[in-house]
């Protein structure tokens, strides 16, 4: 794999010499433990164990400084925080699912999903307390390119299933835009369709696309969230080169943790990042493409890093209002209070009980809401949501976003006043 | 037939020896499917995806993916050649990976193009006893295999 070169600033401070910056130790400090952050937390609910939530996170974490740095210990020089205090607290810390839920509900306007994943830094990196099967995915990344551990030469599979691929498209060296795929959605066969309707859509609307195929590496966002920040720097500087190398100008992603990964941490300038809801909802904006009414109820549910992450809330409306009118109902809660799926901030990989139990709270609500199909703008969401409905048997169908575009899209050719 | 613990490899298919793929050479071209050893690691299968008819697939590249319990991964080749037919069956159904490996759950047949070379490094015949022995064993000991009592395999 390729490294980051000299030349390059590094994007991510070293936790082990600086964990936590002042406004998160200010943080830690200003938490009231009010408990407002319980009401919001799916893994509090399921574990019942306060140190999943960011306030028994904060609540150990002082603790563990008190004991630490304690001036009796540095008088005596006695022992500091025990092995299983540290243990504990890590448990609870790489329970969250960093769904960000909590940060709405906080009253003193903690940054709680940046603050957890700062913590998670320091367990990892400063004292090398990665929880098993993390070391595994960062292997698979690190060495593979992906977090599946598959040969990332197969990341195109999924174009490859499609009886009607266009034949340039994978050897493609220049394209206006980008369609950068994300491991989940390239090897995922429970979720493979969501890339093939969004390059079917992208064709469709007349976009020069082109894939890295082969070439794409894994966003980072699992390393970032995982507590391994500065291994993400090898892949981020390895899929700009993709980008330059492309010469594209926009990138379009269907995958949230993908897109907020790049608009977060890709030091990008001159290129356009959209989610595929935001590319759809510019279609529909522009009069381009119609839809004919299903006979269907919809409700969308929105993943958290689209959502709380980036503040993607309206297009992917826009877009369901345009496709089912009154057919359209607003799950319960919704935007900023909506609900985890479970499979966020690498808890899959840790914990998938857990994560199944977190994705039952999910599903009961889209059933509440009479929805025949509930909508996501995310293939994790999707994965984890098809699976906690087939197991309840619920009739409910989950589709993505693109999915239902495609399925009941129609494009016209007369493009209206954008 | 070769067998250890619960595990039934018939010896007269071809396996390669890292995937658990098996291969039957057939009159018009040579049926593929994944091993009651490989699927039992796998766990039950969920999805299982098949690149269309025609299409050109290389020896150990990916003809297929399969998501199961305990794996998400590539279907490998275990000859070149042109896909001939897929398993429509396997398609809406991919648990029949679980229950009927050797028959109904075929995922692909191939029309070989180098057919000599490609089967000489898969396991056939009386070297499927002591390889399928060794794999089991090894599976064990990596904890790649959930326990013999827990294990639900068939």
């Amino acid at each position: 794999m390729a490294t980051v070169t000299e030349a390059q600033p590094p994007l991510f401070a070293d936790p082990r010499e600086r964990p936590f910056s002042a406004r998160q130790l200010l943080e830690m400090d200003a938490c009231t433990r009010c408990g407002e952050c319980l009401r919001a937390c799916d893994s509090f609910r399921v574990k019942g164990d306060e140190g999943v939530s960011l306030m028994g996170m904060i609540r150990r974490r002082r603790q563990l400084f008190r004991e630490d740095g304690s001036l009796l210990r540095k008088l005596f020089r006695r022992d500091g925080a025990s092995d299983e205090a540290w243990s504990r607290y890590q448990g609870g810390v790489f329970d969250c699912t960093l769904c960000g839920r909590c940060e709405v509900y906080c009253p003193v306007s903690i940054k709680t999903r940046d603050l957890a994943v700062a913590m998670r830094q320091e367990l990892a990196t400063a004292r090398c307390m990665l929880p098993k099967n993390l070391d595994r995915a960062r292997d698979a990344v690190l060495e593979e390119g992906n977090i599946f551990g598959y040969p990332n030469e197969e990341r195109a599979l999924w174009a490859e299933f499609l009886d009607d691929l266009p034949a340039d498209l994978l050897s493609k060296e220049r394209a206006d835009v980008l369609y950068f795929v994300g491991c989940v959605s390239s090897f995922s066969p429970a979720v493979q369709e969501i890339p093939q309707a969004f390059l079917r859509l992208l064709l469709k609307a007349g976009v020069d696309v082109g894939l890295l195929a082969g070439k794409e590496w894994c966003c980072g966002f699992p390393l970032i969230v995982g507590g391994l920040a500065k291994d993400a720097e090898r892949v981020i500087a390895h899929n700009i080169e993709g980008i330059r190398r492309l010469g594209a100008k926009t990138v379009v992603f269907n995958c949230p943790s993908c897109y907020y990964t790049w608009r977060r941490y890709y030091p990008l300038e001159g290129v356009r990042l959209m989610h595929s809801a935001e590319f759809i909802a510019e279609l529909v904006r522009s009069g381009r493409l119609k839809f004919r009414a299903p006979e269907t109820v919809f409700t969308y549910h929105d993943p958290c890093d689209l959502g709380r992450g980036l503040g993607v809330y309206d297009p992917p409306r826009q877009v369901l209002r345009a496709l089912a009118g009154d057919a359209y109902v607003e799950l319960t809660p919704s935007r900023a209070r909506a609900l985890c799926c479970g499979g966020g901030g690498d808890v899959e990989i840790w914990d998938p009980e857990l994560a199944g139990e977190v994705n039952d709270m999910l599903t009961s609500a889209v059933e509440k809401s009479g929805a025949q199909v509930v909508v996501q703008g995310c293939p994790q969401c999707k994965r984890t949501t098809q699976r906690g409905l087939s197991a309840k048997g619920s009739s409910v169908r989950s589709m993505d976003i693109v999915e239902a575009a495609l399925a009941y899209g129609i494009f016209t050719d007369s493009v209206g006043d954008d | 037939m070769a067998q250890a613990k619960e595990f039934h490899l018939p010896d007269d298919l071809y396996y390669d020896r890292k995937e658990h793929i098996w291969a039957r050479l057939e009159d018009d071209g040579v049926r593929a499917g994944v091993d009651a050893f490989g699927i039992c690691a796998a766990g039950t299968v969920a999805y299982v995806k098949l690149s269309p008819k025609g299409r050109q697939v290389q020896k150990g590249r990916a003809f297929g993916s399969l998501e199961a319990g305990k794996y998400v991964g590539p279907l490998k080749a275990p000859v070149g050649g042109t896909i001939a037919a897929v398993n429509q069956e396997v398609l809406t159904n991919p648990g029949l990976l679980n229950v009927d490996h050797y028959e109904r759950g075929w995922l692909v047949v191939l029309t070989p193009d180098n057919l000599a070379q490609d089967v000489a490094d898969l396991v056939h015949g009386p070297d499927v006893q002591p390889w399928l022995e060794t794999e089991v064993l090894e599976y064990e000991q990596k904890g790649m295999l959930k326990k013999e009592e827990e294990r639900q395999c068939e």
